[in-house]
């Protein structure tokens, strides 16, 4: 099937395809599947700006689906997903700047993949370092905690006790108080993140907020899809302007990803918090090969 | 390790039935709507992009939101449909079947009591079993304890003994409790001379009545007074 706006040639079976899978994986970690869904769509061919504005745009349709189903379930964090709104939209904006500034410079393609690569391989070498001491941590008792403990649930218990006004209380996710300046940083980081790579950045947003703010992680998988919609939004918006969007791109590989979300969202009630991450473990290195294969042969999958 | 078991993998498939029976559905939708919409658009899109940036943005967001919505809605509505038409199919297939009546005490869970209408004969023992191992297999809350209600047994032969037989040993292994209740006649009789009365675990009852209250005794729910002990048949 032909795009005209970003003059590649992708399989409209491929598109759907990978829509369904990041649908499913979007629905059930609480990220987009961006790290699947941009390197996949480099590999079909297009251009590092529209693989970028492209995913944002699809990543609006797919969250309202996921988004709901979460909501239904009572995994959304209202009060935190507005706040982190804010300093989302911020950090959209930065990394949208930047990818204008390598479209200037003419190598958005390498830098952009580059940055794909840091930053897919050290979230799962991370994510698979703390499932390991988390699991190690729960197999010696006698009696498996109901709660969903993560290993580092001393750092955010840490990071809530740092007092800088204003503070915020946060009851939906059993948080206390905690400043409300870390869940704008915390959101800025990912946005800029989502507005230089693409997709919601749910692989570096949901870590942060499960490790660092302290949310549990069915909350965070929730409060992550939701407040992706109206960050996203702009995102996409943002790139549209500049040109960096094929919204035909994105409408086919929604018509797989709405359904693929439903069925997401809906297994997340069946597994434990410490399962879901350590699925989550594997999933970065396969868009990281894709984007090697991409950078080294040329090659496209279509 | 646990074995594999095609009972469960065909289980597990069952409970998937709604979810795959949703994607095809939704394919046939989703293909209509991309051959009828998405690839007319593609060239007055490009249109926009080129002429009005702004337009296109707001375009695009509005295409991807209106997507949004209705793919959810229609994925949404096709699972009820299913649900739905799929609770209303076990009512219908018991107006098919007016030779048994199936019940649950309220006052028992785990108890089921099926109330078979006719002979236990050779051309229907076979259908009988595995009537009997269906409503195991598709019950919830899980069977602890089958009762055949032979009110209406009226008669049996060597094939619906042994049948018998071989359905206790089944539930035995599944640690289900096979009892029956109402039990006359020559049905009686055949009974008697097989090797279920021999068996440990094998109960009898004169009424489904004192079946109830014995199970309910045994396994009482939360709040409930202590029952006085249940009546059995003593067969001389």
């Amino acid at each position: 099937m032909d795009f005209l706006i970003s003059a590649t040639h992708i399989s409209a079976v491929y598109l759907i395809g990978v829509g369904f899978f990041v649908g499913i994986l979007g629905g059930f970690f609480g990220v987009g599947g961006s790290f699947l869904a941009g390197p996949a769509l480099f590999a079909a061919g297009m251009p590092m700006n529209f693989v970028v504005g492209t995913d944002l745009s699809h990543i609006v349709g797919k969250s309202i689906v996921a988004a709901k189903k979460h909501r239904a379930l009572g995994h959304v964090d209202t009060k935190l997903a507005m706040i982190m709104v804010i300093g989302t939209i911020a950090g959209v904006e930065t990394g949208a700047q930047g990818i204008q500034y390598l479209k200037s410079r003419g190598n958005v393609d390498t830098v952009v993949a580059m940055g794909f690569l840091v930053v897919l391989v050290s979230i799962s070498a991370f994510m698979g370092w703390e499932s390991w001491r988390t699991m190690k941590a729960h197999k010696n008792l006698d009696e498996k905690p109901r709660e969903d403990v993560s290993a580092f649930g001393h750092l955010a218990k840490r990071i809530q006790r740092f007092h800088l006004p204003p503070m915020i209380g946060l009851p939906d996710s059993g948080i206390e108080q905690i400043s409300v300046w870390i869940i704008l940083m915390v959101a800025y980081v990912g946005g800029v993140f989502s507005g230089f790579l693409g997709g919601g950045a749910g692989y570096i947003r949901m870590p942060s907020i499960v490790f660092l703010l302290g949310v549990p992680t069915h909350i965070a998988v929730g409060t992550d899809l939701f407040e992706i919609i109206i960050s996203a939004g702009y995102g996409a918006f943002t790139h549209a302007i500049k040109g960096n969007v094929d919204i035909m791109v994105a409408l086919v590989m929604h018509t797989g990803a709405a359904i693929g979300a439903q069925i997401g969202a809906t297994m997340t009630e069946r597994f434990h918090g410490r399962s879901i991450r350590l699925a989550f473990v594997p999933l970065p290195l396969i868009g990281a090969a894709m984007v090697v294969y991409s950078l080294l042969t040329g090659q496209n999958f279509k | 390790m646990r074995s594999f078991s095609i009972r469960d993998f065909s289980k597990k498939l069952v409970s998937l039935r709604p979810f795959l029976l949703e994607m095809v559905l939704y394919g046939a939708f989703v293909s209509v709507y991309f051959f009828l919409v998405l690839r007319l658009l593609g060239g007055w899109i490009k249109h926009v992009y080129l002429d009005n940036r702004i337009l296109y943005a707001v375009v695009a967001l509005m295409l991807i939101g209106a997507q949004g919505s209705l793919l959810e809605m229609l994925s949404t509505g096709l699972l009820r449909v299913i649900q739905r038409t799929q609770a209303a199919i076990p009512p219908l297939r018991r107006l098919a079947r007016p030779h048994e009546t199936i019940t649950r005490p309220a006052e028992a869970p785990g108890l089921l009591v099926y109330r078979f209408a006719g002979p236990l004969l050779f051309f229907n023992a076979a259908f009988f079993a595995h009537r009997v191992l269906e409503l195991i297999d598709t019950e919830c809350p899980p069977v602890t304890f089958f009762l055949v209600n032979a009110e209406a047994v009226v008669d049996t032969d060597a094939a619906g003994a042994e049948v018998l037989e071989e359905l206790f040993d089944s539930l035995e292994g599944k640690r289900i409790t096979l009892g029956m209740c109402e039990v006359k006649g020559h049905f009686q009789e055949v009974l008697m001379n097989t090797s279920l009365f021999g068996r440990a675990g094998f109960v009898v009852y004169p009424s489904v009545e004192a079946a109830v209250r014995e199970f309910s005794e045994l396994h009482p729910m939360k709040g409930n007074n202590a029952e006085p002990p249940g009546e059995r048949v003593q067969i001389p």
